[in-house]
């Protein structure tokens, strides 16, 4: 197991960078935690966990909270066209009445699922004969899943491909989210 | 049948050993689904439940592993019967309650199971004891399979199999570990691995799974994700924390005896005493005690007492297995008959004094 280095300059944080000053011919080097680093040296840009969103937001040219899922609070009257289970009901007992339940109340769901599941997209097994479509494997989601991934991992030549499928993708389908 | 007649003829899976029992108990599988074009349970009259339970009841009476197995109606049971089915983790709490249409299906060997009509109209199950979650949802993707052939599950491309909870929706798969966590729960561990579970799509419940009560110090560790995500990758998930769980509590157990060698030792003899003299005592008395010879087990103490055993001798302390097949009788000789079964089973185990 390796040990983490400590910032040599404030002692306190892990070390992520290595910062190496030549001083009158003499080398120096330097661990430093990026609150430091960000001190120390006019190349080294703080870190923070937001600069992944930043970036996600800035690859996908769109508002960051405008990929959180907006609350929506659907009538009071929305009832099921097949069981007549009105949407109150599952808002208080949380059980849906039968399968068309899920069309019906499908744009209102949408929004419990993501809070559940962190997911919208069905990625298990399927019933025997039924052809997995190829979207599924290249939907929107997927596609910003495994984006975020790349953009985490700092991994920007894949992230880009990706963004550039996205792209692709969306235009074809019409620029829906 | 009378009360005197077992409902079930065989040892449940508790009766097999399993790997890793020293911490893990059992492993669990399940799958939600629902037969199309009918109402989910708490939304149908009482005839579309009857239709339900007798389409599902003709796919299973065929199934292989079904044949000389089990088919009980619940309201067709007593409370007591019911109880020691939800101690067996084979019915659930909110099926203990016996309404009407509610059926289980066992295999003969008790490793697979099919509630019908609780919350959905199947849930499939697939236990052990022991940590073999890959084993058990393998046999429940297996199960599955060959009931959907003839019965067809109501499905969504987009979201997968649905279910009346969305909670449950896409796999409808729980894989659940049932673990005994003494040394961690003593050293105050538990409060801050609890809380670490949601980011990793798993949750830590009490015996019975939600909302239930926690006895002694056992745990249940399964997933809370259910959709978009692959079965494969939902197992693998909590058999990861189930791996880091084990080293942590074998951890714990060490600790507890490395620091204090004398105090943790004359308990684990203190509870042996009573467990072997008591005349009288509580399941939660019993439960508690036995969880404190984990230890010595673990030290090897007791040459005769296996882990597997102790696990067993839990559950058989509960109150549905203690009365189970007695009729009914009163707390008070309940609680005699659990020290006279915990003197029998443990006394005559010669220890290692």
């Amino acid at each position: 197991m390796m040990h983490e280095k400590l910032c040599t300059k404030c002692g306190q944080a892990a070390a992520s960078v290595k910062l190496t000053k030549l001083i009158k011919g003499q080398m120096e080097v330097q661990w430093l935690c990026s609150d430091c680093a960000a001190e120390e040296s006019p190349y080294q840009k703080k870190i923070s966990a937001l600069s992944v969103q930043a970036i996600l937001a800035g690859l996908l040219n769109q508002n960051a909270t405008e990929a959180a899922a907006k609350p929506v609070r659907p009538s009071i009257e929305a009832t099921c066209s097949a069981c007549g289970l009105p949407f109150e009901t599952y808002r208080s007992t949380l059980l849906l009445g039968c399968s068309q339940c899920y069309e019906d109340f499908e744009e209102y769901l949408i929004t419990d699922l993501r809070k559940f599941h962190g997911s919208t997209v069905h990625r298990g097994r399927v019933p025997e004969g039924t052809p997995r479509p190829i979207e599924l494997h290249r939907s929107p989601q997927e596609l910003k899943r495994r984006l975020r991934e790349a953009v985490e991992a700092e991994d920007f030549e894949l992230a880009a491909r990706l963004r550039d499928e996205l792209r692709r993708l969306q235009t074809s389908e019409g620029g829906s989210n | 049948m009378t009360a005197a007649d077992p409902i079930l003829a065989s040892d449940t899976w508790l009766a097999r050993t399993g790997p890793e029992e020293h911490v893990v108990v059992s492993s669990r599988a399940r799958y939600a689904r629902n037969l199309p074009g009918l109402p989910f349970p708490m939304r149908a009259r009482p005839e579309e439940l009857a239709a339900v339970a007798e389409r599902v009841a003709a796919a299973v009476s065929v199934h292989p592993r079904f044949r000389d197995g089990y088919h009980l109606e619940l309201p067709g049971l007593t409370p007591g019967e019911r109880t020691y089915l939800k101690e067996n983790l084979l019915i659930s709490p909110e099926m203990e309650k016996g309404n009407e249409h509610r059926a289980i299906f066992l295999s003969p060997d008790i490793a697979l199971a099919v509630m019908i009509n609780e919350e959905d109209h199947l849930r499939l199950y697939a236990l052990d004891a022991g940590f073999r979650l890959n084993e058990v949802l393998n046999a429940v993707i297996a199960l599955e399979s060959d009931l959907a052939k003839s019965l067809g599950f109501a499905f969504s491309p987009k979201f997968g199999y649905l279910t009346a909870c969305p909670t449950n929706t896409g796999t409808g798969l729980r894989a659940s570990v049932m673990v005994h966590l003494p040394g961690m729960v003593a050293s105050k561990q538990m409060a801050e691995f609890a809380k670490s579970m949601p980011q990793l799509g798993l949750t830590v419940r009490g015996f019975y799974g939600e909302n239930s009560d926690h006895i002694g110090d056992f745990f249940q560790i399964s997933n809370e994700i259910t959709l978009g995500k692959s079965e494969e990758e939902i197992v693998q998930a909590v058999c990861h924390v189930v791996e880091r769980v084990i080293e942590r509590e074998e951890q714990a157990r060490r600790s507890i005896f490395e620091q204090s060698r004398g105090a943790a030792e004359d308990e684990v003899w203190r509870a042996y005493g009573i467990l072997t003299h008591a005349r009288s005592m509580s399941s939660d008395e019993a439960v508690r005690l036995l969880s404190r010879l984990r230890y010595g087990v673990d030290r090897g103490f007791f040459p005769a007492l296996s882990h597997g055993e102790l696990n067993r001798l839990i559950i058989a302390v509960q109150p549905g297995h203690l009365q189970y097949g007695r009729g009914a009788i009163g707390p008070a000789e309940r609680d005699a008959l659990r020290a006279e079964l915990l003197r029998a089973r443990l006394a005559s185990r010669p220890s290692n004094n």
